[in-house]
This record gives structure tokens, C-alpha cells and sequence, in this order.
């Protein structure tokens, strides 16, 4: 599995982890959240084949945004909106990890 | 907004306005000659804004919502295929991805509601546009609901990453609210095509495009 795709997992299992804290709201709508250790797990497993310093960069934007991974459209970081300059766009059919050099988070180029 | 064709709504005013404006900008520095000359700006204004209603008239609406009669009996191939549908659609940027999340999802708890009704959810990164779609069973799927009765609808809500936890949540709702009458549940089974699934969430304010 490429890095990409292992950030991308990791990112939507925090997703899923941040709804079990508020199982109650969700509750409501008649969903039962049991405790997540299965996905626990795995989000260290997961993390555990990434290179230490995108891990480092990931938890360090989840920590300050609540999102570390957020995807480019149109040359624009959704994370904070800004124009990214044309040379940080990978390769044409190529797919990696970059920072927003405004905002620190991760880029997904999808 | 005046003069901005309706069809051209699709893409939202401040994007189409940021379109226009950056294209005018283009032939103003293009062609300065003409910028100079009288009438020359109102020319080119009309120029692009032309240019930009025909190029515009071939974008395809895009409505957020598909129906399918699902093929499978099992959970996670029914789930699969939901997302096969989707990523049709253009919605999934890496439908291997969202179907591990809903997998996982699935791991924390059934998102089957009880009374034949699943609505199953992902708010990923894997997913670029808020999407939904229904899928229908005639001999039911089984989804490890808790009263043990086989799913016949399961609504899929796709909500992309940079979407609020908060408006995700809303969608889910408005899905779960739209299902909780069985009169309602057999109105969308029998729903012929995806319009009229459509023209039905409108009618109880279940629609959330």
C-alpha cells in the first residue's frame, strides 16, 4: 500500500474516531458506537509503515486543525484556501504526500 | 449577477464570477490594443462572457443522488457495489479507500437501523463531492441488523472530508428521517427512476443537494 493511500486511511479512521466521541448525537439517529479498539489498532498499524516525518507532520495538524490530510482542488489547500504555487503540484498521473506551506497540513493531490 | 445565465449556477456564482473575471483579465492583457480602444472593454466583456455560456452549456448537471436495485445478498458486497455506482458517478477519488472507511464504519457498529433500513456513511478524504446513493433489494441483504430483519433500502451518504463533522451528520439525518415511515420507506422502493426519488425528498424536506 503507497503512502497515499495509508495517510488517506488513517486520516478517515480519525474521522470515524471523532464520531465515537460524540456516540451520543449519533446515537439519536439510532446508531450503536461500540468502542473503537479494532480501529485503534489499526490506525497505529497503519501509522507504523509511514515515514516517521509525514506521521510527525500528520499528528502535529491534526493536533492544531483537527485535520492533518487535506485535499487540493483546483491548485487550492482546502484546509485554508490558498493558492498553491504551480510547482508544488506533483507529476501529472503521480500521487504524493506534500505540506501547505501555509497551513502545515498534509496535501492530498487526488 | 445580472446577465449570468441560469444553467451557469451549476458551478456556483463566486466561481463562475472568479471564471469570468480571470478570463477577462487574460485577453485584457493579451490583447491591450483592444482594452484601449472605445467600447473595446465592453467588447471583450461580451466576448467572454459568450465564450464562457456556450463552453458552460455542455457541463452536465450533476444530481447528487442514484438509485440501484442491488444484485448481492451480503453486506460488504452490497456495499461495493454502492460504491462502484458512486465512483461512476465521479464523486470517489479512491473508491478502494471509501470502501475500507464504510468497511471499518461497519466494524463500530451496524448502520443498519431496524425495519428493513440501513443507511450506511463516510466522511473522507476518498470522497470529493457530497453524494448519495440508494440502493434497493427485493429479497433483502444481510446486514447484521439488530431486529434481525433483512435490508431492503440502504442509503449510502457520501460527505467529502473538508465538509464540516457537523453538516455530515446533518445529511445523515435528513437520510435517517426520510426513512423512518414505512409509507415513506415504500414510496422511495417504488420510486421509478432517480427524479422521481428525488421530487419525493423534496416533498418532506429531505433534500439536501
Amino acid at each position: 500500500m503507497d503512502a497515499v493511500r495509508q495517510m488517506m486511511r488513517v486520516h478517515d479512521l480519525d474521522a470515524l474516531l471523532r464520531q465515537v466521541e460524540v456516540a451520543s448525537v449519533w446515537g439519536r439517529l439510532g446508531y450503536a458506537l461500540e468502542h473503537p479498539v479494532v480501529l485503534e489498532r489499526e490506525r497505529e498499524r497503519l501509522l507504523a509503515g509511514l515515514d516517521r516525518r509525514w506521521t510527525t507532520l500528520y499528528e502535529r495538524g491534526l493536533k492544531r486543525y483537527g485535520r492533518g490530510l487535506t485535499p487540493v482542488r483546483e491548485r487550492a489547500c482546502l484546509g485554508c484556501f490558498v493558492q498553491l504555487p504551480s510547482s508544488a503540484a506533483p507529476p501529472p498521473g503521480e500521487c504524493m504526500l506534500h505540506l501547505c506551506d501555509s497551513c502545515g497540513r498534509l496535501l492530498h493531490w487526488g | 449577477m445580472q446577465g449570468m445565465p441560469s444553467h451557469t449556477l451549476e458551478l456556483g456564482p463566486l466561481k463562475w464570477c472568479a471564471n469570468f473575471t480571470r478570463t477577462l483579465g487574460q485577453r485584457l492583457t493579451r490583447f491591450p490594443e483592444v482594452g484601449g480602444q472605445r467600447g473595446g472593454i465592453l467588447r471583450l466583456w461580451r466576448e467572454v462572457h459568450d465564450a464562457m455560456t456556450i463552453a458552460e452549456s455542455f457541463i452536465v448537471p450533476h444530481t447528487p443522488l442514484d438509485i440501484l436495485d442491488v444484485r448481492h445478498r451480503r453486506r460488504d458486497s452490497a456495499l461495493a457495489q454502492l460504491v462502484a455506482v458512486a465512483t461512476r458517478s465521479g464523486v470517489v477519488r479512491d473508491p478502494d479507500v471509501l470502501l475500507d472507511t464504510l468497511q471499518q464504519r461497519e466494524r463500530m457498529g451496524s448502520t443498519a437501523l431496524g425495519k428493513g433500513v440501513a443507511v450506511p456513511h463516510a466522511h473522507s478524504i476518498a470522497v470529493s463531492r457530497t453524494h448519495m446513493v440508494l440502493g434497493r433489494s427485493v429479497h433483502g441483504l444481510e446486514w447484521r441488523a439488530a431486529d434481525g430483519e433483512p435490508i431492503r433500502l440502504a442509503w449510502l451518504v457520501l460527505t467529502p472530508s473538508e465538509v464540516s463533522d457537523e453538516q455530515h451528520h446533518a445529511r445523515v439525518a435528513q437520510a435517517v428521517s426520510a426513512l423512518r415511515l414505512q409509507r415513506q420507506r415504500q414510496r422511495l422502493f417504488d420510486a421509478a427512476n432517480t427524479e422521481a426519488a428525488v421530487r419525493l425528498l423534496r416533498e418532506w424536506n429531505a433534500w439536501m443537494p
